[in-house]
């Protein structure tokens, strides 16, 4: 009986050390060219939580919102890089699911997401604002309606939402409203050309890159880059993404416009990892992450871009407590 | 090259995670074996784990802190979870049992750490998929032993909402829709072992306050005499237990005791009054359940380390022969 479970701890210990290795295997598995970046993990999210956003302020991640079992939770998590450890920190005012997310003057800002109990259900006009210093949550004023899944940027000082999905889950919108933390006040700005969620955006050079995510239906993906001038208060339409898709990360490193993961019911996820770069008004091939997810954000942090959580597969399908790190020199 | 190295390792331990059937042999033993089952589909502390119509339930449960009113069903002919109907409210530390086919939740705690503790009572029928919000209990209590005799159910000590553990022992009767009290634990505690064996109740183990304050006492009620009585204790003082009949044994598994988590697997056999150890689980762990259906014991999610940590969505079966 005894020799029974010694066996059985011993194993438990030579999987967890693998476990280990195992991402050290992975990260030189992808090292094809060290331009196309590289791959590692780092320590877990101490939950598996979905449809989760990301911000980095103050030389920390924080991980917000999300859902278990359809489920939407006021989590917030905070990870020390230098630590390699996650702390939990003040919960969100409310429990919301694919939130929008960015970080302006050392403050986080959450705008909109669903409440959960079931999928993209009650798209809220809530906007939150993160204090790092004194871990407190505030109350700002809200959008003009509901919207889940929205893509948020800061430009100018001012904080951008784009896009999502109305309160009914019918209807995928083009608005686009903008947030001046200084009148705590949303004014409309010029929608998106065609109306989309489960999008990523980003801002280069004083523009906003906004690219794939869906129409309607998971499966209704699409490739297009839209660019907003803020000068003009106009759309231009930019290089297609190479691989259509939606439910996105997207990060601005190093001057290009990352856009990561996706996912295509029932069965795939994209791992890939494409970048657009503005000086060559291309798009390029990065290293795909090490498997295919969605339901995840991208924030950068020091010299490298972190996603963390998320789901492995379609939907809900196999929730991931992973944390990875890409790094391109 | 270190990495490269290690691939077939990984090779192995992955075929390893997929394959039940090795982890049967290699820990089949005169004390039973367990294997593994497809996880639970998400990582939920602090969860209660039933069995009604050959399926096992898995309800409520904390992440992060916050309870939800999680809900699967596992169907171990097939090895697949399905969502079923939500609880009224999210809650974890429920005390749960099933009664004339139907599974009762009891109390429960809305926020982790043992927080506002609810009087709240459910009763869910599996034909209909549908939850009835029943009359509560006094007052709410949560980590509450719960066991049915004749059609009732007993709701046993716990945690009340100041955070003190109580020796309160109510009865639920589906007949009358009502609640009553009847004579309570000898000592006040919660997080303890609750099974109803021949018509009796055991309360086995559990915590007296704080996790340290564990306790090997083991008490039997004679709802005929509505008397307790001491029993032979259990042979490791632990706390935060998953419990079952199983081939009329009382199973008592796991605990927690901080920086610790226990592995141990302890039967009662109330025909020779005595306690035997089995096969302890694969690792230690707390904040679970057990359940039995189709001639084997499970325990699903629940946490690796004391406290919230090491939160695991693994599914665990243990078969005596």
């Amino acid at each position: 009986m005894r020799i029974g479970a010694q066996r059985v701890v011993r194993l438990a210990c030579v999987c967890a050390a693998v476990g280990a290795w195992g991402s050290a295997a992975q990260a030189q598995g992808t090292q094809q060219g060290t331009q196309q970046g590289t791959w590692t993990t780092k320590a877990p999210v101490p939950a598996r939580i979905n449809e989760v956003t990301l911000a980095a302020v103050g030389g920390k991640l924080h991980v917000m919102g999300g859902s278990v079992l359809q489920f939407t939770g006021p989590y917030h998590l905070q990870y020390d890089p230098a630590a390699d450890s996650w702390r939990v920190r003040a919960p969100l005012p409310r429990a919301l699911d694919h939130i929008g997310s960015v970080e302006l003057n050392g403050k986080i800002y959450l705008i909109g997401g669903f409440v959960g109990g079931g999928v993209h259900r009650d798209g809220q006009n809530t906007a939150f604002e993160y204090d790092p210093a004194s871990d407190t949550w505030r109350i700002l004023a809200p959008m003009k309606a509901g919207r889940g899944s929205v893509a948020v940027v800061a430009l100018d000082g001012k904080i951008h939402a784009i896009g999502g999905r109305s309160p009914d889950n019918a209807v995928t919108v083009a608005t686009h409203e903008v947030y001046d933390p200084a009148t705590n006040s949303w004014k409309e700005l010029a929608p998106l050309p065609k109306a989309r969620d489960h999008a990523a955006a980003g801002v280069m050079d004083g523009k906003i890159y906004f690219a794939g995510g869906r129409f309607g239906s998971s499966t209704d993906r699409t490739g297009m880059l839209d660019i907003y001038d803020p000068k003009a208060n106009t759309w231009t339409s930019g290089p297609p993404m190479p691989t259509p898709r939606s439910g996105l990360a997207g990060a601005v490193y190093k001057g290009v416009f990352m856009v990561l993961g996706g996912e295509m019911p029932p069965n795939a996820t994209n791992a890939e990892n494409e970048a657009f770069d503005p000086k060559a008004n291309a798009w390029r091939t990065l290293a795909p992450m090490p498997t295919g997810r969605h339901a995840t954000a991208a924030a950068v942090l020091g010299d490298s871009v972190y996603l963390a959580a998320g789901s492995l597969r379609p939907g809900a399908g196999q929730v991931t407590d992973q944390t990875i790190v890409f790094t391109m020199p | 090259m270190r990495g490269r190295s290690c691939l077939p390792v990984v090779a192995v331990c992955a075929a390893l995670a997929w394959s039940p059937n090795w982890m049967q042999e290699a820990w089949s033993q005169g004390g039973g074996s367990w294997s593994i089952r497809a996880p639970y589909p998400a990582a939920v502390n602090d969860v209660a784990v039933v069995a009604v119509g050959d399926r096992i339930h898995v309800l409520g449960g904390s992440v992060l802190g916050v309870a939800g009113p999680y809900h699967q069903e596992y169907d171990p002919g097939a090895d697949k979870w399905f969502s079923r109907a939500t609880l009224p409210k999210g809650l974890d530390h429920i005390g749960a049992t099933v009664a004339n086919g139907r599974i009762y939740t009891i109390g429960g705690f809305v926020a982790s750490v043992h927080r506002d503790a609810q009087n709240a009572v459910y009763e869910y029928d599996p034909a209909s998929d549908t939850w009835r919000i029943l009359p509560p209990m006094k007052a709410g209590r949560a980590s509450v032993g719960v066991a049915a005799i004749n059609g009732k159910v007993h709701a046993i000590g716990g945690r009340n909402a100041d955070g003190r553990t109580v020796a309160t022992h109510e009865v639920y009767d589906s007949a009358t829709n009502s609640w009553r009290e009847l004579a309570p634990l000898p000592k006040a505690r919660d997080h303890a072992a609750v099974v109803a064996v021949e018509g009796r109740i055991h309360v086995v183990g559990g915590r007296f306050g704080p996790p340290t304050e564990k306790t090997d006492l083991h008490d039997v009620y004679d709802p005929a005499a509505n008397t307790w009585s001491a029993a032979p204790p259990l042979p490791t003082a632990r706390s935060g237990l998953a419990a079952t009949l199983y081939k009329d044994l009382v199973i008592v598994l796991g605990g927690e005791l901080p920086p610790n988590t226990f592995s141990q697997n302890e039967a009662y056999d109330p025909r020779t009054k005595t306690w035997r150890t089995l096969t302890p689980m694969p690792a230690g762990r707390h904040g679970t359940g057990a359940a039995v259906a189709g001639g084997s014991l499970y325990v699903a999610a629940g946490s690796l380390r004391p406290g919230a940590a090491g939160v695991t969505n693994e599914m665990l079966v243990f078969t005596l022969p």
